[in-house]
């Protein structure tokens, strides 16, 4: 595994257009790892919302992050290949 | 020497293509304690052979807000440290094997990768060539020397005790003036030597010349910084000065610990060049030593001689022509100064619209507080805006137009951001002082549905400020996609297109008057969101270029934008909650 690393990190000094496709990876995998936070604080908010009117914001909010979450799996799918 | 010096130029453009994110990084990891800071100075300078690079890279980090003085001092004791490893090199291995056999390989290589796309190769290839050309001089001066060894004999010049030492140490501090390189006049004394051109008595004073010499290219440098910069400049030239002193007054007890610690590590009495890099080590270790201890002194002192002037005008805090060297510093840089143009900004948006900045950035329920309080606050935009804003906005631009035409193209779409972001605060300041006067005019008002309309422009106004304020905090509740998101909705869900307002008219809540100075305030208010909220999401968003690509493909388009409108108000979230608070007419 960590003599594939070196190889890929290796290409990835050469090929320049294979080091930036990486870093888009890599950039997207943390970007979906925070929405997964968001929405994770997001569903803990929501059942304890006190009143109804926040409870409707909060679920416009955790509905707009699935959104994000969502968009974001499939332009990494699509990177991927997976 | 001229060879010698192309080669230092090549050398330090090839370690230039790597300062774009690593060093930057690695800077930001090593420099939080003085013992990690000294660490980062002598590796960083043994690995690029520049002390003056480091000094410059260190000044510019410090006027960009990247690093703290003290941890800019450490960097400059630990260069001053780094920097005798050159001495080393030349000595034990420049004149002693035949380096100019291995300067044509390198060369012929160095060709080769500068002329490759990867910018990473390009940096190697200027190494390599910078090494190549290093070499190459050694090796002419070596040389050159030997040739004139018969004919000139440059040891007459020679002068002993302490009137040689004042005297060669001018000297060797005017040849790195000169030569804007202490490593170049390191070069020159221990090839001189070599062959005997010059007495090891005065080299060693010509090496403490070197040594305070090189100051002056940080203190060049720190021309266009800040008071930070200048700062540091001063603490490299009182440090290297402090250490040429104690040299100079110590010599003897130093030149004993040098024959003591050359003969421990096996070196001959009669190599000089060896001995000389001896000394040159020994004596800035003595200096590292002895003002570690006065460190926070040092810094009280630097405060006094370079102190921070209280402007009329709110001037930039962070650019300096230095940062355009690095076109990552130069970022960094410009989004702090924007972020302090927002603090300014901020102070007077906020009381404009009689919000305490306090509660804004704490967790206490916005809209009770907005519903609460009924506080008149004074501020007089239009005298406050040319002083506290205008100047500083006019910096920026001014600043901003020069970098531009000299930063590579992938750096110009980061910085026209910073630009748009930066217009868009002064636009959103702008907007406010038209808002104000009918928020002054309604906030403390009696017709409490008046007063609700313009309760609700501050409330907006009030959430992005407080959306940004926690993702410059690095709330994780928060991201830049909440701002777009949040301009969204509050552009579409508005008293005006719901049909509260002509249900005020209609029900004699509200004047027609009133309903129009809303209408238009609306509109304003509108701007204001939707403006802080780009420039928050220009300001936060990542800066690396593969991070901000993610990123907007995460962000949604117009169609998107429309289905997740249609959706939300069809599920009537926050559009039934403005109707559900707004009283039907009796």
């Amino acid at each position: 595994m960590r003599v594939k690393k070196i190889v890929e990190r290796l290409w990835e000094v050469i090929d320049s257009d294979r080091s930036n496709k990486n870093k888009k990876i890599e950039a997207l995998e943390k970007i979906i790892e925070k929405l997964k936070k968001k929405e994770n604080h997001l569903r803990n908010d929501l059942e304890s919302a006190k009143s109804k009117k926040e409870a409707k914001k909060l679920k416009v909010k955790l509905k707009l992050c699935m959104e994000h979450h969502k968009k974001g799996t499939k332009a990494l799918k699509e990177l991927t290949g997976k | 020497m001229a060879i010698f010096l192309f080669g230092m130029f090549f050398l330090e453009d090839g370690f230039r293509a790597f300062t774009g994110g690593i060093l930057e990084k690695l800077l930001a990891k090593t420099t939080d304690s003085l013992p990690k800071s000294i660490t980062f100075g002598v590796v960083t300078t043994t690995v690029m052979q520049s002390s003056s690079l480091v000094s410059v890279i260190t000044i510019s980090f410090l006027s960009a807000g990247l690093i703290g003085l003290v941890a800019g001092i450490g960097i400059i004791f630990g260069a001053n440290l780094g920097t005798t490893t050159g001495a080393w090199l030349i000595a034990g291995l420049g004149l002693k094997v035949n380096i100019s056999a291995y300067a044509m390989p390198m060369l012929a290589f160095a060709i080769i990768l500068v002329f490759q796309k990867s910018t990473n190769l390009k940096g190697i290839g200027y190494v390599l060539a910078g090494l190549g050309l290093l070499f190459l001089g050694i090796h002419h001066m070596k040389v050159g020397f030997e040739t004139f060894r018969e004919t000139i004999d440059l040891t007459r010049f020679a002068l002993t005790g302490y009137l040689g030492l004042f005297v060669f140490t001018l000297v060797g501090t005017a040849a790195t003036v000169i030569m804007q390189s202490s490593h170049a006049t390191l070069v020159l004394i221990i090839t001189a030597l070599s062959v005997g051109q010059v007495s090891y008595e005065n080299a060693l004073a010509l090496a403490i010349g070197a040594n305070i010499g090189t100051t002056v290219t940080a203190i060049i440098g720190s021309m266009s910084a800040n008071y930070m910069g200048k700062r540091l400049a001063v603490a490299h030239l009182i440090f290297n000065a402090t250490t040429g002193l104690i040299a100079i007054v110590f010599m003897s007890q130093i030149v004993w610990a040098v024959d003591g610690i050359a003969a421990g590590a096996g070196i001959r009495g009669d190599d000089y060049t060896l001995k000389l890099a001896v000394f040159h080590t020994v004596f800035n270790a003595i200096g590292v030593l002895v003002m570690v201890p006065f460190v926070k002194p040092l810094v009280g002192l630097l405060e006094k001689l370079v102190p921070v002037t209280a402007p009329q005008l709110v001037e930039p805090k962070y650019l300096n022509d230095s940062t355009i060297e690095f076109p990552e510093t130069l970022v960094t840089a410009v989004r702090n100064e924007i972020l302090y143009l927002y603090d300014n900004a901020l102070e007077i948006i906020a009381h404009g619209l009689c919000l305490h900045r306090h509660i804004i950035h704490s967790d206490e329920d916005l809209e009770a507080y907005i519903e609460n309080d009924r506080e008149v606050m004074e501020v007089d935009i239009d005298a406050v805006y040319p002083t506290r804003v205008k100047y500083l906005y006019s910096s920026i631009v001014a600043f901003m137009s020069r970098a531009q035409s000299e930063v590579p193209s992938e750096f110009a779409s980061p910085i026209y951001d910073l630009r748009t972001a930066a217009q868009n605060i002064v636009q959103s300041l702008k907007d406010v002082k038209h808002l104000r006067k009918n928020v002054t005019a309604y906030v403390d008002s009696d017709n409490e549905a008046i007063r609700r309309e313009y309760n609700e422009f501050r409330l907006r106004i009030a959430t992005v400020l407080r959306l940004i304020h926690r993702l410059r905090e690095g709330d994780e509740r928060v991201d830049i996609f909440d701002l777009d998101d949040f301009a969204l909705e509050a552009g579409e869900d508005n008293s005006v297109s719901d049909g509260t307002l002509d249900r005020l008219i209609r029900s004699g809540e509200i004047s027609a008057t009133m309903a129009t100075s809303a209408m238009n305030d609306n509109g304003y208010a509108r701007d204001v969101v939707r403006l802080l909220a780009e420039a928050g999401r220009l300001l936060f968003r990542e800066t690396a270029s593969a991070d901000r690509d993610a990123e907007e493909l995460l962000r949604f388009d117009e169609d998107e934008r429309q289905a997740l409108s249609e959706a939300s108000q069809s599920g009537g979230a926050v559009a039934e909650d403005r109707k559900e608070s707004t009283p039907e007419p009796a």
